[in-house]
């Protein structure tokens, strides 16, 4: 009977991603990822405000990072909101409406039930 | 979301005031977090499980102007009454709450206050949809997020809006391979206050992705809710915690569906490799900070630190 029960709590198996997953990932590899890692380290605000540039800024910041342990202030100077999406921030008017007619599943709303399921 | 700004303005909330959350895992609560981002107030979500005297205490000593809660919220098949804990966790009028309305409650589950409490939707109907987004200073505060006080009095930690933002960003982004088509599933609860549940309304809006809320817990009635999810929710991403719940990778094995993410552990990503490309990796997020370390989707699985 015991060799019936199946631990589900130790897995030694890896399951790499499939080529064509990885090729069209943000980060397609860990070759990738250590570059990224590497740059980083070599300058961590140079990194920082690379990636704050993808999103909206009211005012770009002056000063990426003030640093006086154990006190960090980031992007000082800057101003933004965290109540915007990035895509609606900073794409032209209609471009959110396209995007979103893109065909993914809209919020779905399995609350209608008439017995609580949740 | 620029409605509930409005409300919240008129209930003369300003920027760097602080509003407690004390909510079902309803869309009302994301819809309430973003309207203070909106407006500059500094949020802190309660738990909904947590007594009347946890919610007193966060609240008091975030020195909360206004509560948004619900008169109650479903929770594996049970009715938590959400209203009737924070009328116990508040001194009395020191906190206004607008509710949200469930009729068929309303009467016997939810006794308000008049004068102090407001129902939600009244606060909605009068409130004009057109209000500013207020700019922010980079370092203003976003949240405020309860230790869970197992080492004594709960400690909160302050998020702030840029830098929070920037990094939810992108490890969301990176570490789940998030994209503008995505649909974005946390399955842990937003109000217990790990990071990775507050990304979903905020870094995978960002991100441009859908984002899923699911009130109750994901494996009631039965361990293969979630994956009923799954068929409803397409192309979804999945984050939860799997040393929590085992035997929800073996349902999903069985059932063939995708998923991706877990936190808090290593991720075995089993549930996910055979069915699609989307494969498990781990956060290593711990709660209330920032994810520690991560694999990422298109490279070699690793456990993650946490």
């Amino acid at each position: 009977m015991s060799d019936q029960i199946q631990s589900v709590l130790k897995e030694e198996r890896v399951f790499p991603p499939p080529p064509e997953f990885s090729a069209a990932a943000h980060i397609q590899s860990d070759d990738r990822l250590e570059q990224i890692r590497r740059d980083a380290a070599r300058d961590p605000e140079a990194f920082w405000a690379g990636i704050a540039s993808d999103l909206h800024w009211f005012e770009q910041w002056d000063t990426v990072l003030d640093w006086n342990p154990p006190f960090a202030k980031w992007f000082v100077g800057g101003r933004r909101t965290s109540a915007t999406t990035a895509s609606t921030a900073t794409s032209p008017p209609g471009a959110a409406t396209r995007r979103r007619s893109s065909g993914r599943a809209s919020p779905a709303t399995a609350a209608s039930s008439p017995t609580p399921t949740c | 979301m620029t409605r509930f700004a409005n409300v919240l303005r008129g209930l003369g909330v300003e920027a760097g005031d602080r509003v407690g959350l004390y909510m079902p895992m309803i869309p009302e609560l994301a819809i309430a977090m973003l309207a203070c981002a909106r407006i500059g107030a500094t949020h802190s979500v309660v738990f909904g499980g947590f007594s009347a005297e946890a919610l007193r205490d966060r609240l008091n000593d975030a020195q909360a102007k206004v509560v948004v809660t619900a008169d109650g919220g479903y929770r594996r098949g049970a009715i938590v009454p959400l209203k009737a804990n924070g009328r116990r966790g508040a001194a009395p009028g020191a906190v206004r709450r607008a509710g949200r309305g469930r009729e068929p409650h309303r009467s016997d589950r939810c006794r308000c206050t008049t004068g102090r409490d407001l129902w939600w939707n009244e606060l909605m109907d009068e409130a004009s949809d057109v209000g500013e987004c207020a700019a922010l200073d980079a370092e203003h505060p976003l949240f405020i997020l309860y230790t869970s006080g197992t080492t004594g009095k709960p400690k909160g930690v302050v998020h702030t809006t840029g830098g929070y933002m920037v990094h939810s960003y992108i490890t969301s982004k990176w570490v789940f391979d998030l994209r503008d088509e995505d649909t974005y599933f946390c399955t842990a609860d937003h109000r217990l206050g790990d990071r990775p549940q507050l990304r979903r309304s905020t870094a995978s809006l960002a991100n441009g992705a859908t984002t899923v809320m699911y009130e109750g817990a994901p494996n009631w009635p039965e361990p293969d809710r979630l994956w009923q999810h799954h068929r409803q929710v397409r192309r979804q991403h999945l984050l939860h915690r799997p040393d929590r719940d085992p035997q929800l990778h073996e349902v999903g094995r069985r059932s063939g569906r995708a998923s991706t993410g877990s936190t808090a552990c290593a991720c075995s990503a089993r549930s996910a490799s055979r069915s699609t490309p989307r494969r498990g990796s781990g956060t290593g997020a711990r709660s209330a900070t920032i994810a520690a370390r991560s694999s990422i989707p298109g490279g070699r699985p690793r456990p993650a630190a946490s």
